[in-house]
């Protein structure tokens, strides 16, 4: 290695530049603060059940990646973060959240995709038409709910206004039902260098393409719904000025079933429409900086 | 997925009967306003426009899809109707059981539950059956 070069930890959620320092987030969760269907708290509930906040645990084995690939990491574990704290009671597809949430994070998905749950001001349904993502990501603020489709959205929406020049793409594997992220040029960049931002998964971390459980070596298969170079503007806070729950949403909002019936329709539909998936990577590193490597785009 | 009952009168019952068989059906899917932010009629059959008379109206359910429905089709092009026809492939029924709020929003025609999981692509001119799985 030559002396000139260093490695720098990629913090979860702060800036590469400068940092040399681990970041280690050992603070209460995202799920903290949820409210209680079955435990006194959906916090006591999710950490039952295995709901984790997004961070880099420290002890995995390290992994060197490229200055750029550290930029995207970070951006796409700001971007989990994030997206983990607006769908707060987890997803609608999840056996973990639909146990912990009395089945409420299927009323919630069913909220975000039901037009008729929602009241949008005519001042911005041209914008709202124009911004799909920030659409779904200004309704998530207020449901805080739906599938990997609606998580992949939120956090698109959000790399938008923090990771301003990135292209994003908001993407699924052909063969595969299962929407995310990738940040950077699929088509011209390596796979190490494109990032992955999955916040679907119920232990989701930023990972590198090729560390990514839908990883194929062949780029035909990936197949970008939307691509977008990062605007850096805020476009979701526009359209949720004109943006409320309907009656009706308000109402399926806050739905929810018995552990009975939860415990029933779970067992009954697991392996077929109901989840249970942990880690976004196939296998977790915690990835370092070559910051004197090969990397030319610094 | 193999043809199966015809689309005529007798397709209702059929559907009704169908014990949560995997099915296609030809639906068409209208937008609701020209900025696409909500449905308008959406029934069994081939051709946009106005609904026939006996038309099967659908409450489409997505909760099974990772990625939602509308949002799947909203960048799909629309005809002059502002709709499109697509087989759209699933079970008939709701997935899961969803509260009557008898909030007034399902007043019109009766809408039945059908439960998507998969778009399969688009309907040719000509179709005169529905598609039934091949156990």
């Amino acid at each position: 290695m030559p002396a000139h070069r260093r490695e720098a930890a990629v913090p979860a959620s702060t800036s590469t530049t400068g940092s040399v320092q681990f970041h280690r987030d050992g603070s209460g969760g995202v799920f903290a603060d949820r409210p209680s269907a079955r435990e006194g708290g959906f916090g006591a509930a999710a950490a039952a059940h295995g709901l984790q906040d997004v961070q880099f645990k420290g002890d995995n084995p390290k992994k060197k990646v490229t200055g750029k690939a550290g930029g995207r990491l970070g951006h796409a574990a700001k971007a989990l973060k994030h997206t983990k704290e607006v769908m707060k009671f987890g997803a609608g597809n999840q056996a973990e959240a639909l146990k912990a949430t009395n089945f409420n994070s299927y009323f919630r998905m069913k909220v975000m995709r039901d037009p008729s749950c929602w009241e949008l001001a005519p001042s911005v349904r041209a914008i709202a038409n124009a911004n799909r993502d920030s659409l779904t990501a200004a309704k998530a603020d207020l449901a805080h709910g739906g599938n990997c489709g609606e998580h992949a959205q939120v956090g698109l929406d959000y790399l938008n206004t923090i990771a301003k020049g990135e292209t994003l793409n908001r993407s699924a594997v052909e063969g595969l039902d299962h929407a995310f992220v990738i940040m950077g040029d699929i088509g011209k960049e390596g796979d190490a260098d494109l990032v992955v931002c999955d916040p679907w998964p119920t232990a989701a971390t930023a990972c590198t393409w090729e560390d990514h459980f839908a990883y194929t070596p062949d780029k035909t298969k990936i197949k970008a719904s939307r691509t977008i170079t990062a605007s850096g503007q805020n476009v979701k806070d526009v359209i949720a000025r004109g943006l409320r729950l309907s009656p009706r949403g308000q109402k399926l909002i806050n739905q929810r079933w018995d552990d009975k019936r939860t415990d029933e329709q779970i067992e009954k539909d697991m392996g077929g429409w109901i989840w249970e998936h942990g880690p976004a990577a196939s296998e977790e590193y915690d990835y370092v900086v070559d910051a004197g490597g090969d990397d030319d785009d610094k | 997925m193999s043809d199966a009952p015809a689309l005529d009168g007798a397709l209702l019952n059929w559907l009704e009967s169908s014990d949560g068989k995997r099915i296609r059906l030809p639906v068409v899917i209208h937008f609701g306003d020209e900025y696409k932010l909500d449905y308008g009629p959406i029934y069994v059959g081939t051709a946009t426009g106005a609904p026939p008379a006996d038309a099967i109206h659908l409450q489409l359910d997505d909760g099974g899809m990772s990625v939602g429905l509308f949002d799947s089709i909203v960048g799909r092009p629309t005809d002059a109707n502002n709709g499109m026809v697509l087989w759209l492939e699933g079970r008939w029924g709701a997935l899961v059981d969803m509260p009557d709020f008898d909030d007034g929003f399902d007043e019109g025609p009766k809408k039945h539950d059908f439960s998507v999981f998969e778009i399969a692509g688009d309907v040719a001119p000509g179709t005169t059956h529905i598609q039934v799985a091949t156990q």
